[in-house]
This record gives structure tokens, C-alpha cells and sequence, in this order.
């Protein structure tokens, strides 16, 4: 890393999202009146949208064996041709802007309960990004995923090489060469080092995680707000108790915190540290407000985002929106919304449906 | 039926080994569901509904089986097992009045938790010793490597082929983590070499034959892999005793780094 992707950092960590996040919040008019919920919303919303974006450009990138290049270049046209529909039609900039009046407005500076545990969560979630930062976990997994990503990030080449040993290979694809072709988390990682001008191996076991980390962080946080309402101090409180209760809900390594908390860079663990929890907010937020239209927005965008973490994102993203559909149909009698779950799921059903139909041979590539 | 059950109970009792958060959990439902009416439908029963669906034998043998196969214990992801735990302490500690009663119940679940929880970076994480956060000796054995050939094709110990190439693609390597059947199908001659090599004495000249058909001319082994090693002399061993040993197998001895012997293959008309 050089002081040269500090920029490059800002730009795809921060900016780039948060155009996206706000062209979306804009486009469903969702907490117009709340900037604290709004800022959280914009910063996952906006990485949901880059995540199936990539998606959408990467995976027939993949299939017609293109130069990884032209991924990146397809992906920032189709980003840019949304801010750009999105500016042309709502005649304002994508930028969050607070009126005046509420400037000096921060209720939280005034209430010292909320702000002490505030200091709290930010010990805690700061002590889980310095081990992090600091610590070195080995994973083996990432003799697939990490390789991956450094060779496509340095020969411009997709899914052509076994990331094992290098040797090429251009027959069928075949086992885990077939998921990572669906759900091409790798390749968005070689893009992020491309556009940072770092390492992926750097970029994939320092910054990513803690990116990643925070951004589940914040999903809670809006679980919070969603639960406990304007309670400032029980929606920090329940973040914390998250937070707390993720450093010992170990013992196997099959839990969702050991995911979370120890190898957040690989794209089924991004699936447990962010996609799921964002999956409960859209249900809890849709509960809360039995507002289906924004609900219905968010959840097809993070079905569409899971698609590109793993196998398992396609599997978990679309089993959880449709148990949870389900019981808002019937708990809600909101009949309706069972005829949208189709619609929801059906980023899961084309991407997992593609590799099934791969696998079993009706599409040879 | 009762194999499935018995599955069932097995991943879950795996799953949520050396915690007891599973029991927090029920706990937790129990007590939001008879304390809090307002959050019984938006956090609740979609809990218990999520809850019987995924740790159900039935759904186990004819759904989540077949989506999930060997990793079943991913769908457990899906129960909202900590956010309902924390609802319950907040909704709890809500109902409470006083700056210390209140304390003290948070401090209780959370030691409670701490006490039947493992510590999640217990042995998980060790002080990084590089910027790419992989074991050294793989980042200069393979910058030992890259110095010798712009593209060097070797064969590495299995402490070392998975993180060479997550710091080099320039590196092929004879077999990576596929030995170990995962990423994609090894083939038998490939995976021979593999087995020779994981033994205390390898067949250097198996390998070294492999190696020469398949144009691969380095290898990077442990010490007491060389040819004539004891234990009780390893002491005595210097870089003349590898060269000589090694020569005799038909390698070159390089160099040792971070305690791996690097050399190289001698061609067939040259070998000693």
C-alpha cells in the first residue's frame, strides 16, 4: 500500500458508495427525515449496488472468457449510466445534503448515556478492526479465493488458471471453478486492488475487513433504530450487546461470528457478517412499516448483492427471503407481497439456475 | 426419519459447541414473547419460524440437504441468534429503573455469555509479519524463487503451497491445495508426487523424474527430508552435507530459507 491508494481507498470505499446510496434513498424516499438512519442506509445500499452491479457485469464477462479490464470498464459505465439517469431525471446531485437549520442539531453530543455507550461500541468494534488490522489469520480457503483474485489482478485473465498451482485450464469447468464463476466475490476484489493501486492479498486481509466489518456494524446499528424506535441509547445498546456477544459466540468454526470476525474477506463470510443481517433489516424495517415498495427494492438489491459472494450467498439470500415473505404474508395479511417474493428471488433463481444448468452439462462453456 | 434427526442434532450440537448461546437464545425468544407483545411479530415469530424450518429433519432430508449438502450448518446463519439475544437484554434492561440495576443485568449477560462462550481469537490470530499477512517463510521462499526465474515452476512443501500464490501468480506450483481435494481434480501422477513428498524419506527419484517430464525445476522441501538425515546428527548438518546429499538425488542445494532446503533439478546428463 502507497500513499497513492489512499485516494483510490476514499474514492471506491466512500464515494463511489455513497453516490450510489444516495441515488437509491433518493429513488425510495427512505428516511427522508432521519440523517443519521439515512447515512447508514446509503453507505450499505451504495455497496449493495456497486456488489450487484459488479455482478451483472462480471458474470457474462466470465462466461465469454473477457479480459477482466473490460469488467471494470463495464462496471463504472453501468454505475455512471445510473447516476447519470439518476441526475438527468431528478435534477439534483447525488450528494446528502442537510438543511441549515438542523446543522447544529445533534442530539446525540446531548445525551451523555448515548454517547458513553456509543465510546463503548467503538472500543469494542475499534479492538475487533485492530485485530484486524494488526493480527494475521490463516485460512486456507484463500488458497482459492486470494489467488484468484492476485492472478486475475495481474494478468487481467478470469477463472483460466487453477489459482492452486497456476497451470491453465480452459477445459469445462468443473467443482469450485463453477461457483466462482457465478459468484465472482474474487474478481471484485482484484477490481478494488486495481482501482486502489494495491496488493489484493494486502488489500483482501487489512483494509477489506475492516470495510466489511463496519458496514455489518452499521446494519445492526439500523436493526437497532428499526427495534427500539428513537431510543438512541437502547439502538447503540443492542449494537453493543451484538458486538460483545460476536467476540464469544465461538467454539466450532462454523458459527456466523467465526465467519464474521475471522475471515470477513471471503464472500460466503461477507454472506454472515453483512448480507444476512442486511436481509433481517429489510424484513424488520418492512414489519416496522409494512412499507413493501422500499422493502421490496432493498431486498431485490440484496438478493442481487449475495449473488456475488458465494454459492452459499444464493442459497442463504433466497431461503431467507422467502421463509420470511411467507410469514409476513400470513402474519400481515399482506397476501400481495407472496406474489412479489418471485420477483425478489429472482437474481438467486437466474444465477443459481445458471450454475445448476452448468453443472449438469445443458450449458457447456 | 430418525437418521435425519440424528444429523439434525448432531450438526447442531457441533455448531454450537463451546457456547451457550443456543440456550441464551431460547431464553431470550421465551422472555420477548411473554415482555414484549409489540416485538412478538416483527422479531419473535419470525425467529421461531426461521428456527423450526432450518433445524427441522423433515425440511433436512428434502431441502436443506440437498441446497446445503455437507455445509447444512451454514443455514443455521439464518436464525437471528445474537440480535434476538441483545433485543431481549435491551427490552430487559428497558423495563428496569436505576443506573445500576440496569448495569448490573447487562454485566451479567454479557459475563454469563463470556463464561459459556469461547473467545473467538483464542489461537486464531497471531501478530502479522507481513503486510500480506502470510506466513513469512512462503513470502521469501517464494521471493527466493521469483530471484532465480521470472516464472519458476517448483514443487513446495505442503507447509508453503497454500500462500505462495496468494503472493505471486508468477509461481506454478506441481500441486496446491487440490491435493487435499478442494479446488479442482489432481491427477494421479501429480498427486503421487504429493504423497512421496508428505513422507519423512521421500522418493527423490520419483519425484525428481516427475519433475523433469513435467518441466518443474525447483523444489522446496524440510531438511529432514534430505537424503541420509538423522535426527540425533542435525545438529552437525551444514549446507556441504545438503549439497552432497541432495546431489546424489540428482538436485542442486540452493540455498536453505526460513529453514526450507530450496534446489534445484539437475538434468538427466549432468546428474551425479
Amino acid at each position: 500500500m502507497s500513499i497513492l491508494s489512499i485516494p483510490g481507498l476514499i474514492l471506491f470505499f466512500l464515494v463511489i458508495p455513497g453516490i450510489c446510496g444516495f441515488v437509491l434513498t433518493d429513488l425510495l424516499h427512505i428516511y427522508e427525515d432521519n440523517r443519521i438512519r439515512r447515512l447508514g442506509l446509503n453507505l450499505v445500499a451504495g455497496n449493495l449496488l456497486m456488489w450487484a452491479a459488479f455482478e451483472a457485469a462480471a458474470v457474462p464477462m466470465i462466461f465469454l472468457r473477457q479480459d477482466f479490464r473490460y469488467v471494470i470498464l463495464l462496471w463504472l459505465l453501468i454505475l455512471a449510466a445510473i447516476v447519470i439517469i439518476f441526475v438527468s431525471v431528478r435534477k439534483k446531485a447525488p450528494f446528502l445534503r442537510f438543511a441549515r437549520r438542523n446543522a447544529g442539531h445533534v442530539g446525540l453530543l446531548r445525551d451523555k448515556g448515548a454517547l458513553f455507550l456509543l465510546m463503548l461500541l467503538f472500543v469494542i468494534v475499534g479492538f475487533q478492526c485492530a485485530v484486524y488490522l494488526f493480527g494475521m489469520h490463516l485460512d486456507e480457503d484463500d488458497s482459492r479465493f486470494i489467488a484468484h483474485a492476485v492472478y486475475t489482478w495481474k494478468t487481467n485473465r478470469m477463472l483460466t488458471e487453477n489459482p492452486a498451482t497456476g497451470e491453465l485450464n480452459l477445459r469445462n469447468w468443473g467443482g469450485d471453478y463453477l461457483k466462482d464463476a457465478v459468484s465472482p466475490w474474487m474478481i471484485f476484489i482484484a477490481m478494488a486492488a486495481r482501482l486502489t493501486a494495491m496488493h489484493p492479498t494486502v488489500l483482501a486481509h487489512s483494509i477489506l475487513p475492516v470495510i466489511l466489518l463496519i458496514f455489518g456494524y452499521v446494519i445492526y446499528c439500523l436493526i437497532g433504530m428499526e427495534l427500539f424506535g428513537e431510543d438512541r441509547r437502547k439502538a447503540i445498546l443492542f449494537c453493543l450487546i451484538v458486538a460483545f456477544l460476536q467476540l464469544f459466540f465461538a467454539g466450532s468454526t462454523d458459527t456466523q461470528s467465526e465467519f464474521a470476525l475471522l475471515r470477513i474477506w471471503q464472500g460466503k463470510a461477507v454472506a454472515a457478517g453483512v448480507g444476512i443481517p442486511m436481509i433481517l433489516y429489510c424484513f424488520i424495517y418492512l414489519y416496522r412499516h409494512t412499507d413493501e415498495e422500499r422493502a421490496f427494492w432493498l431486498l431485490l438489491l440484496t438478493d442481487w448483492a449475495s449473488c456475488l459472494l458465494s454459492g452459499m450467498g444464493i442459497i442463504l439470500a433466497a431461503s431467507m427471503i422467502g421463509i420470511c415473505s411467507i410469514w409476513y404474508g400470513f402474519a400481515f395479511r399482506k397476501w400481495k407481497m407472496i406474489w412479489k417474493v418471485p420477483v425478489v428471488m429472482l437474481p438467486s433463481a437466474f444465477y443459481g439456475g445458471l450454475y445448476y444448468l452448468c453443472k449438469i452439462g445443458r450449458i457447456v462453456l | 426419519m430418525t437418521e435425519a434427526w440424528r444429523q439434525v442434532l448432531n450438526m447442531v450440537r457441533e455448531s454450537f459447541a463451546g457456547n451457550g448461546f443456543l440456550v441464551l437464545w431460547v431464553v431470550s425468544l421465551l422472555y420477548l414473547f411473554f415482555a414484549e407483545k409489540e416485538k412478538r411479530k416483527i422479531l419473535v415469530y419470525p425467529a421461531i419460524l426461521l428456527g423450526v424450518l432450518i433445524f427441522n429433519p423433515i425440511l433436512y432430508r428434502y431441502v436443506w440437504d440437498k441446497l446445503f449438502g455437507y455445509a447444512y450448518w451454514r443455514a443455521f446463519w439464518m436464525v437471528p441468534v445474537l440480535p434476538v439475544i441483545a433485543a431481549a437484554v435491551v427490552s430487559l434492561v428497558g423495563k428496569m429503573r436505576g443506573r445500576i440495576p440496569k448495569a448490573a443485568v447487562i454485566a451479567a449477560v454479557l459475563v454469563i455469555s463470556a463464561l459459556t462462550g469461547t473467545f473467538i481469537y483464542k489461537d486464531r490470530f497471531v501478530r502479522a509479519q507481513n503486510r500480506y499477512k502470510l506466513p513469512q517463510a512462503s513470502v521469501d521462499v517464494a521471493d527466493a524463487l521469483l530471484a532465480l526465474d521470472k516464472e519458476p515452476r517448483a514443487t513446495v512443501d505442503g507447509s508453503l503451497f497454500c500462500y505462495i500464490r496468494q503472493y505471486s501468480p508468477d509461481i506454478h506450483l506441481m500441486y496446491g491445495r487440490d491435493a487435499w481435494g478442494y479446488i479442482d481434480i489432481i491427477g494421479q501422477g501429480t498427486y503421487s508426487v504429493y504423497q512421496q513428498m508428505i513422507l519423512p524419506q521421500p522418493d527423490l527419484d520419483y519425484v525428481r523424474s516427475c519433475m523433469l517430464e513435467w518441466n518443474y525445476d525447483y523444489l522446496v522441501m524440510l531438511p529432514s527430508q534430505a537424503p541420509g538425515y538423522r535426527q540425533e546428527d542435525a545438529e552437525g548438518y551444514d549446507s556441504s552435507f545438503y549439497s552432497a546429499a541432495l546431489k546424489g538425488a540428482g538436485f542442486e542445494y540452493l540455498e536453505t530459507v526460513d529453514g526450507y532446503l530450496l534446489c534445484k533439478v539437475i538434468p538427466e546428463q549432468t546428474k551425479a
